[in-house]
């Protein structure tokens, strides 16, 4: 009988990539095989001002993290080129296997 | 010179005066680029408007101008809020006089105060975005 696995699927995807996520009051914690989604760039208008930033989804798989880590709103993200972003929401996903993390980029960092 | 960019003139040469201020630009609209350091001043042109008149060609003409401070907020909300007090308030007294140097028919100002920190969403949230609107009043002669 065929067994459904999906607590491993980044062995599917090719440029996983490290990142360092730190929660805040936390200590950063390196966790590999992270797969990014596509990217949402655009400005946005704040108070009358148009500033620039970048919308990212990470898939964190389990497998890949501590048992007890959780990401938490507005921890930082580090990804493998050094850009910061902050987390805008956590989502438990796939039979609570990955976690789906949005997070935005620092401001000043530009786009990409 | 228009007397609209003698005030934009005069108060970046104002915002200069402050001790450690960020690099002050002035632009077209409250535009932040992508190439830009932070923090940021922005100087912008609002609405000029015509004010009160009297006789022999007077008028009163109204500028309004925008100052925008932006920089990196990345989340932290604890941090760097009584620098930008600091830095707000300079500003406003720099503005907030009745006379503006290199724009000589100005006589006077009115100022109003956004909120200390502009609520952001979306791509901005990283954002500290604070401003302020400073309408200098102009007594100038029209042409007839």
């Amino acid at each position: 009988m065929l067994t459904l696995d999906i607590s491993n699927d980044f062995n599917y995807f090719d440029n996983t990539e490290t990142i360092t996520i730190q929660n805040k009051n936390d200590n950063p914690l390196v966790i590999d095989n992270v797969k990014r989604n596509a990217a949402v760039m655009g400005v946005d208008d704040g108070g009358g001002n148009v500033v620039y930033g970048a919308a990212i989804e990470f898939q964190i798989w389990k497998n890949c993290a501590p048992v007890d880590f959780v990401p938490k709103l507005n921890a930082k993200i580090t990804d493998q080129f050094g850009k910061n972003y902050r987390v805008d929401t956590v989502e438990d996903m796939c039979w609570r296997t990955k976690w789906s993390v949005k997070a935005t980029s620092d401001a000043g960092e530009g786009l990409n | 010179m228009s007397v609209f960019y003698q005030i934009l003139d005069g108060v970046r040469d104002r915002l200069a005066l402050i001790p450690s201020v960020p690099t002050i630009v002035i632009r077209k609209r409250p535009i932040l680029l992508q190439e830009d350091t932070l923090p940021l001043i922005i100087i912008s042109p609002g609405q000029d408007s015509i004010g009160d008149e009297a006789f022999n060609n007077t008028v009163v003409y109204n500028y309004s101008v925008e100052v925008s401070i932006i920089q990196a907020g990345n989340r932290v909300y604890e941090a760097d809020v009584a620098t930008l007090f600091d830095l707000r308030e300079n500003i406003r007294n720099q503005l907030f006089q009745p006379l503006l140097g290199g724009a000589v028919t100005v006589y006077d100002c009115q100022l109003e105060t956004n909120p200390a920190f502009e609520v952001v969403s979306g791509q901005a949230s990283n954002y500290d975005i604070s401003g302020m609107v400073i309408t200098y009043k102009s007594v100038e002669t029209r042409i007839s």
